[in-house]
């Protein structure tokens, strides 16, 4: 993947399934992680991302790209409304996604540290389970078996808020 | 990518983002999500602040959403009360006494007699609809006029309670008569009668409270106490009620006592003038400020605060033309809102804070 301005510094990305992505160094510094490692130098040419497939990398990396480009809030005191609206909306977009994709983008913003993709994936799946039973939930989001409550448990829990699966 | 567990701190970042309902109905999904919804500070920190809009003839509470931004044509979200007694419904007038903790003091008002109304109290629970009809107390029979009411707890969340204040009002008194005071207490479930420590009040016989329901902040209830250009407050620790210090010389009819995120505000207005004082501290001297004064709108002299909503904007409304204004005191301005609401003129407005906190504990200390 090559980018705009050639001038600048990148930084090559490399998935579990070994397609590497080549980026500006700019976009890769949205991860707080990537940037840690860069600043440590201990980031080689090319930085190997064994838990990340490709699929789920580029949606990262069309992400930070966009939030790479746009002005940050504190640049400038009066940014724009028009580029937070425009964001907003791609932010929008970037999350009509399947399930499982949302679950790893945020279990790979989670590694990588990208504060403002890791909020807006929790958000989408609030969103997506507020109207789901715990059984659904316990599917969807792929609950550790050795973490559920006993019967007994169980039964109080659904008592005591029984209004609440009206 | 395979998928595997999400890590805890994430699903902690996923919950604080559920609304109430799906957070208590989630309680049975995983040993740590039950840790999680149910701990206390959690529970605290989801608390929500709202405006209840409650007319006299209508117990339909009718909600202002403070949190999000109005607009001339948004139509008010309806908090639908679930009546617990049906045969309250029909023709009874409705008020709220007050709200503690999530939890919301209704009063039904049935005719008994030619002067007399019967009163029932019922605690509710707008957002698990839980109710309790509180026991009647044997003074209720007796003509409302005279009464004021406050609901709130002294030194703790659980030592919660229902103050009942019998003036004498337009009757003159004998002799050695007080104020009379009964208190439920939630925990004996049980009434009392209850002497006050009037520490500085001076005829408090005479005393007329203008708005009958308290406006309750940390362990005390505050009234306006109409003619006599005076606020009282009750102290419930020690029943104590005493003469508060005033931030102007009068008090005028149209004014209004409140509690806006843990401070008392008072909204007065004289005229066409109007000022708005935020208490800083309880119980000392002195102690308001005047957040904002101003002259209104073409000379207006028909508009009424209703409250004090968040960012100095106040909710008011315009008796004469029917209408619901909101001033923005940070910029001088007015919106119209658009309104279906018959009875303006007995609106008032509550500051109702939505808090999961009341459900867990007062549930289990069989309070509701």
């Amino acid at each position: 993947m090559s980018t705009s301005s050639s001038s600048s510094k990148k930084i090559v990305l490399k998935s579990a399934d070994n397609e590497t992505f080549e980026i500006d160094e700019i976009v890769a510094l949205e991860s707080q992680a990537i940037k840690n490692m860069i600043e440590d130098e201990c980031a080689d040419n090319v930085i190997p991302l064994g838990n990340i497939d490709s699929k789920t990398l580029s949606k990262i990396i069309e992400y930070c790209k966009k939030h790479a480009e746009s002005p940050k809030k504190d640049d400038n005191a009066d940014i724009d409304e028009k580029a937070v609206e425009d964001l907003k909306s791609f932010d929008a977009e970037f999350a009509k996604v399947d399930m499982p994709l949302i679950q790893d983008i945020l279990m790979a913003a989670n590694f990588l540290n990208i504060d403002n993709l890791i909020g807006l994936m929790c958000r989408t799946i609030a969103d997506r389970i507020k109207g789901k039973t715990p059984e659904e939930i316990r599917k969807i989001l792929n609950i550790n078996k050795n973490d559920l409550l006993s019967p007994e448990q169980e039964a109080k829990a659904r008592e005591e808020n029984s209004w609440a699966f009206d | 990518m395979a998928v595997l567990y999400i890590p805890d701190d994430v699903v902690d970042n996923i919950l604080t983002r559920l609304p109430l309902t799906p957070l208590l109905r989630f309680t049975c999904v995983s040993k740590h999500w039950n840790r999680l919804i149910t701990n206390p500070q959690f529970l605290r920190s989801r608390s929500h602040r709202m405006i209840f809009l409650a007319t006299a003839t209508d117990a339909h509470d009718l909600t202002i959403n403070d949190n999000v931004p109005l607009d001339a044509t948004c139509q008010y979200p309806k908090l639908k009360v679930h009546y617990p007694f049906e045969n309250l419904k029909g023709d009874n007038q409705a008020t709220i006494l007050g709200t503690v903790n999530g939890l919301v003091l209704l009063q039904y008002l049935d005719k008994c007699g030619d002067w007399d109304l019967k009163c029932t109290m019922i605690l509710y629970n707008p957002f698990t609809r839980a109710s309790k009809k509180i026991p009647y107390s044997t003074s209720f029979l007796r003509c409302r006029y005279n009464y004021a009411y406050g609901f709130g707890y002294g030194a703790s969340t659980d030592d919660l309670r229902i103050i009942v204040l019998l003036t004498y009002g337009i009757h003159t008194p004998k002799d050695g008569d007080s104020i009379a005071c009964e208190v439920f207490n939630f925990k004996t479930s049980l009434w009392s009668t209850c002497t006050l420590q009037d520490t500085n009040v001076n005829h408090i016989n005479l005393i007329y409270f203008k708005e009958p329901v308290a406006a309750f902040l940390n362990g005390y209830l505050y009234w306006i106490v109409s003619g006599k250009n005076m606020l009282v407050a009750l102290n419930l620790r020690d029943m104590a009620l005493s003469e508060i210090h005033l931030p102007l010389q009068r008090i005028h009819y149209r004014a209004q006592l409140g509690t806006i995120h843990g401070r008392l505000y008072l909204i007065d207005i004289e005229g066409c003038n109007f000022g708005l004082w935020v208490m800083n501290k309880q119980g000392a001297q002195n102690s308001w400020s005047n957040t904002c004064s101003c002259r209104l709108l073409d000379g207006n002299r028909s508009y009424t605060p209703i409250c004090t909503l968040d960012n100095g904007r106040i909710l008011m409304r315009d008796i004469l033309n029917h209408q619901l204004i909101i001033y923005d005191s940070s910029n001088d301005s007015y919106m119209l809102l658009n309104t279906s609401l018959d009875d303006l003129h007995t609106m008032r407005g509550i500051e109702y804070v939505e808090s999961l906190f009341s459900h867990q504990v007062y549930v289990l200390l069989n309070i509701i």
